[in-house]
Order: structure tokens, then C-alpha cells, then sequence
């Protein structure tokens, strides 16, 4: 596996494969290969823009579909950066039950302050297969309600091709780049 | 993709303020978008010194924002960026007044004022 083909590479978000190259999608528990037909940009817009509203002040937003901005077609793969526009903390589960940015006990945020640390935003980068869209839980850390509360994403769509279901990522000959796109 | 917030300048139109204390709608800010002014320009036609009062909101429910500017008679005046108090305008939390920016003064006075405002959105 070439290692320019990982995803979250820091820089600008880059796809993770080119047509007719392979892409493995973890997948609660078992491991999905797939080969790219197609491949286009998601451009950081309004319609992939979330307002959740007004949060009270250290109030959160919790348990929030993306299903109307996110959820991708059948066999189509999603590649996502994140950042918020106004200052909130947001806490990305995908699916529902699980996480991104999972430590042994705790979850990573997304917030106004990572794009400091990270002006490339590659440390936020998840994928969505098909119709498992993420839930957003916000938070206004401030002591002043907000109004608006904006959330953008961004990034690449790939048309899928089904090459196989594996158990073990051994059991992969042909080359991939590897991506999660729920559970971990 | 850098992530810098940065927004697009625009130009409001130049509006005339000719009586006191109304406030009179300068520019409309797009749905889904906030707004940083960044730069104002003024000219006082009528020899009456007053202040310039910036602020959201419409008649009964104008809510002043940034403090007076002071606008000598006779005279035009330009302020920048770094001269401007800091004031993103957004959705009000009474939800009752609009994200549009009004200016009034505060003297009887024939005042033109045109902004330049950075809006942030996607």
C-alpha cells in the first residue's frame, strides 16, 4: 500500500484514490473494497453548511442528523473536513452510537480553535458510506447565547464499484487506500 | 484549504441620514451570513455637527452597537478597520430585529455614509 494513498494527509484535503484505483472501507468490524468509477469535489458551500440555531449559553446541541447534508447515495463514498464558523465545540458521532476522534476515554472536538493549530483542518477528516450519516452534538462554551451556530463541511465524493467483503485486512491482495467509515 | 477566517468585502450603498435619531437601513445582511464592518464613510452636507450611531434593528427596536462617531460639521471623514470598535453583526437573541445594520444620529442633520463590511458564510 503506497503510502500517498492514506487519508488525513496534512495540506490542502486531497482524495484518497483516483478512478479505477481501490479503496478499502472499514465497516463495523469487516473490511469492504471497493474500486473508484467516478470522483468529484464537495465545495465548502451553504448547502453543506448546518445552522443548529440558538444554543444558550454553555448549553449544547445534542444528538443532531446531518442526514439532509451528508447522506450520500447507494455505493458512493463521502470524504469530509469540518470546521465551525461561529465559536462552538463540536462533537462528531458516526454512526450514532460511536465517536470520531476517540481516545481511551474521551472524545476529540472540533472547535473555532482548530484551524489555529491546524490550518489544514486534516486532523478532521472522516468518510461516509452510503447512508450512515453523522449526528452532531454542539456546544457554546461562551456566557452569551448565540443565534447562529454554523457548521461547514467539505471535500471529495467517490462513485463505488463492490470488489469484496474481508474479515481480515491480510486477506487484501490487491493495493488500497484504507479509510473508517463507522465504528472504531 | 487554508481556514483563516476571512470573508468578501462589500460595498454598501451611499444613504443619506436627514433626519435625527431614525434609524435608516444601510445594508442587508444575506441569511446564513454574519458581518464585521470595516470601513465607513461619511460626509456631513448641512454644517450641523452631530454623531454617527451604528447598530441592527429597525424604528422602535434599534439597538446601538458601536459607540458615536463623531461627525464635525462640513466635513468628510473616513474610518478603516483598526479604527472601528469590533462588532460582528448576527441574529439578534430576542429574535425581533434583523441582522441588517441601521445607522441614525443623533442631531438634526443632512449626513450621507456609505460601509464597506466583511461578510463570513459558505
Amino acid at each position: 500500500m503506497s503510502d500517498e494513498l492514506f487519508y488525513a494527509r496534512p495540506g490542502p484535503i486531497t482524495p484518497v484514490a483516483g478512478i479505477g484505483q481501490n479503496i478499502l472501507v472499514w465497516r463495523l468490524k469487516h473490511y469492504e473494497l471497493f474500486r473508484v468509477q467516478f470522483r468529484e469535489g464537495l465545495p465548502p458551500s451553504e448547502p453543506l453548511m448546518r445552522d443548529f440555531g440558538a444554543i444558550a449559553a454553555g448549553a449544547t446541541s445534542a444528538g443532531n442528523s446531518l442526514q439532509a447534508e451528508l447522506e450520500m447515495p447507494d455505493f458512493q463514498l463521502g470524504q469530509f473536513r469540518v470546521y465551525p464558523l461561529e465559536d462552538l465545540r463540536v462533537t462528531i458521532w458516526l454512526p450514532r452510537s460511536v465517536g470520531r476522534y476517540q481516545v481511551k476515554n474521551t472524545v476529540a472536538q472540533v472547535t473555532a480553535f482548530t484551524p489555529i493549530y491546524d490550518p489544514c483542518l486534516h486532523t478532521t477528516e472522516f468518510f461516509i458510506f452510503e447512508d450512515t450519516w453523522p449526528y452532531l452534538d454542539v456546544m457554546n462554551p461562551r456566557a452569551l447565547g448565540y443565534t447562529l451556530t454554523r457548521v461547514v463541511f467539505y471535500g471529495f465524493k467517490y462513485v463505488l464499484e463492490r470488489i469484496g467483503t474481508f474479515e481480515e485486512i491480510t486477506q487484501v491482495s490487491l493495493p488500497y487506500a484504507a479509510v473508517v467509515s463507522e465504528g472504531y | 484549504m487554508t481556514t483563516q477566517r476571512t470573508g468578501i468585502r462589500i460595498p454598501t450603498a451611499r444613504v443619506n441620514i436627514a433626519a435625527a435619531a431614525t434609524p435608516t437601513l444601510v445594508h442587508t445582511i444575506p441569511a446564513g451570513r454574519t458581518a464585521v464592518i470595516r470601513k465607513i464613510l461619511f460626509s456631513e452636507l448641512a454644517g450641523i455637527a452631530g454623531d454617527i450611531q451604528i447598530g441592527h434593528g429597525a424604528a422602535a427596536t434599534y439597538v446601538q452597537d458601536i459607540p458615536n462617531i463623531d461627525a464635525p460639521a462640513n466635513l468628510t471623514g473616513i474610518l478603516e478597520a483598526d479604527e472601528i470598535p469590533a462588532r460582528e453583526f448576527l441574529p439578534s437573541p430576542a429574535g425581533t430585529t434583523t441582522q441588517d445594520i441601521y445607522v441614525r444620529t443623533t442631531m438634526s442633520t443632512n449626513l450621507d455614509i456609505q460601509l464597506e463590511v466583511e461578510e463570513f458564510g459558505a
